[in-house]
């Protein structure tokens, strides 16, 4: 079974002038993916991403999520999906500026029944996995880049998602930290987390089995590779 | 975490919160003032005893409202009081008169309000003697030309000196009294300041101050309670027929006990405190636009941290909560303060005043829900806007 699977999905943005982000896209995801979704600005990356990761919703067509069709959940089932099942990383580490790593982390969690003590426990376990188990109680601004995005990383993580979703997560990184980041990324898949990354870097989308590329709405090259290097 | 949002900004959520503390601390030193001269003016007219009757001159259908012995028709007499003396149900029989005029000693002319009564109006009226005593049944009787002095009257007589005052004779419409007495400073009461008042038996004040046997009121003290209503009866029917009242007509004095007083006094402060504590608690209200303008900015301030929090599962719902904790923390924070000060400048304020300190548990938790109720409504509508916001926008907000 898919993990993920769409079935002519558009998206219309209204407006005087509506414009047509999304043309009937049919796209799976099986579990255990690590997929990389190029292409350039304004060719309907993000607006995909945004869907099939229930930000969103489709103005036509049908999404199933793990065989579930959940394009006409409600608002508040899909906010539970969200929280469940996928794990969020963005381009600009989007971390609460007032709270430490630890808070952060744990804040998926505040939205489920996980008692304060197994919050704290299972943050500190996420902070661990991506190497910052010594910056717990630091805010974002006093990590760097690389850092910052490691605990957006571990805050995806924290609630054993099956999938994450990452929109340029090197975007404000140097290649160095790119590299650790992308590194982090092989090895959750590795473990098993399905991973989608937009990305318009051929670098980063290297470090992916799957690149789907995408063009004015529609996608217009979808392939695998790698598939030796899955020993990193 | 909605407290740590608060904390987080100290500046803003206190002058948030002294809007607040401003509005509910109002409120409580209103009620709370209104509440002590409530409980002064019942407790002087408690004073008076339980068993007791006022009569007051003028029909009750068309005498004006307010409090005994004000009233200048001149229909009750001496003559009345001393036959209602008879009445066996009587214990005794104060007959009063007073008058505005001038005391006279050496130099000094003062105003003041000299009243005529009964000796027992030292007890009725709590009144205790600094120096010397007050004047006897005795003296009473006899109609002595002896006179006690208020404190304040005493000092403005004998310039602050008090050099033996007692024995001291002051002049009064020509006519001399000696000092027995002065009294203690009491403050200002239902009768007006004692502190201002000279007091001298009803007789001696009928043949010297004024002339004539008319008198502002009559306070009757009844053996026991239980005797009240038919002492009340009979002292309607002795003074109709003195007064020749015909059966058609209607009584030209009003008879009241003391429960009676007590209403129409605490009806009159009960509107003076609601009137007072609703102009106070206007400013509670604004306290809570204050509220909910600050919630505003937050939530544009905080449109990003929304869009992760809904990316990471929250609901419309974890969305509302949270800024409704956070407006109710602040007003409830600031009502606490607020009721604090409220409750500490009341004590200070009835201490110089020289009031009863009552505090009301309705005023103070009704301070304190209502400031509650002031975040939660005035922070519904930024909280509302909050959680209404699309995850995909909130996340690009910059």
């Amino acid at each position: 079974m898919n993990l993920i699977k769409t079935e002519k999905l558009n998206k219309i943005y209204g407006g005087s002038i509506p414009y047509h982000a999304l043309h009937d896209i049919d796209f799976e995801v099986n579990s255990g993916e690590m997929i990389a979704i190029m292409g350039t600005s304004g060719s309907g990356k993000t607006t995909l991403m945004n869907i099939i990761g229930c930000l969103d919703r489709a103005t036509s067509g049908n999404y199933f999520f793990k065989g579930k069709k959940i394009s006409d959940y409600s608002d508040n089932e899909l906010a539970n999906i969200r929280n469940k099942e996928i794990g969020f990383v963005f381009q600009n580490f989007n971390l609460l500026p007032r709270y430490s790593a630890l808070k952060n982390v744990e804040l998926p969690m505040l939205y489920t029944s996980i008692s304060r003590k197994e919050r704290e426990r299972k943050a500190i376990i996420a902070l661990e996995k991506v190497g910052l188990a010594d910056k717990l109680k630091n805010r974002p601004n006093e990590l760097s880049g690389g850092q910052k995005q490691r605990v957006a990383i571990a805050r995806a993580i924290v609630n054993n998602p099956s999938i994450i979703m990452a929109d340029e997560p090197t975007g404000a990184l140097d290649t160095k930290t790119s590299q650790e980041v992308m590194k982090i990324f092989q090895e959750l898949n590795n473990e098993g987390i399905t991973i989608i990354i937009v990305t318009h870097e051929p670098d980063i989308a290297n470090y992916c089995k799957r690149i789907v590329k995408m063009k004015d709405g529609r996608i217009i090259d979808d392939k695998l590779i790698n598939q030796n290097l899955v020993e990193i | 975490m909605a407290l740590e949002a608060i904390l987080i900004n100290k500046v803003r959520s206190f002058l948030t919160t002294l809007g607040i503390i401003i509005g509910v601390f109002s409120v409580i030193v209103m009620i709370g003032f209104g509440q002590a001269s409530q409980a002064y003016i019942t407790d002087q007219v408690k004073g008076l005893g339980a068993g007791v009757l006022i009569v007051t001159p003028g029909n009750p259908k068309t005498q004006s409202f307010g409090p005994p012995g004000v009233n200048t028709t001149k229909t009750l007499t001496i003559d009345d009081a001393e036959s209602l003396e008879s009445i066996s149900e009587i214990r005794y029989v104060s007959p009063n008169a007073f008058v505005q005029t001038l005391i006279k000693n050496e130099n000094n002319t003062i105003p003041a309000i000299v009243i005529g009564t009964h000796p027992n109006v030292q007890q009725a009226r709590g009144l205790n003697i600094k120096e010397g005593r007050f004047f006897t049944l005795q003296e009473a009787k006899s109609a002595s030309k002896v006179i006690v002095l208020g404190y304040k009257l005493a000092q403005d007589l004998f310039n602050k000196t008090f050099h033996n005052p007692l024995g001291v004779k002051i002049k009064i419409e020509n006519q001399r009294y000696r000092v027995i007495g002065i009294l203690e400073p009491q403050g200002s009461g239902l009768f007006g300041s004692v502190d201002d008042q000279a007091f001298m038996p009803t007789k001696t004040f009928q043949q010297g101050v004024r002339a004539g046997k008319n008198l502002n009121s009559i306070f009757i003290k009844v053996k026991s309670e239980d005797l009240l209503s038919v002492t009340e009866k009979k002292v309607i029917s002795r003074l109709r027929f003195l007064h020749k009242i015909r059966e058609d007509e209607d009584d030209d004095f009003k008879v009241q006990t003391q429960a009676e007083l007590l209403k129409t006094v605490s009806v009159v402060t009960q509107v003076f405190t609601f009137l007072l504590a609703g102009i106070a608690a206007i400013s509670l209200i604004v306290g809570g636009i204050g509220i909910m303008n600050i919630m505003l900015v937050s939530v544009t301030e905080r449109t990003r941290e929304i869009g992760v929090r809904k990316a990471v599962g929250a609901k419309r719902r974890d969305i509302l909560i949270q800024f409704l904790i956070e407006s109710s923390s602040i007003s409830l924070l600031g009502g606490s303060i607020g009721i604090i000060i409220g409750l500490s400048l009341t004590k200070i304020i009835t201490k110089f005043a020289n009031l009863p300190f009552v505090i009301s548990p309705i005023a103070v938790i009704g301070a304190f829900l209502f400031s509650a109720c002031v975040g939660i409504f005035f922070g519904l509508y930024p909280a509302n806007k909050a959680s209404k916001l699309d995850p995909v926008d909130a996340l690009r907000y910059e």
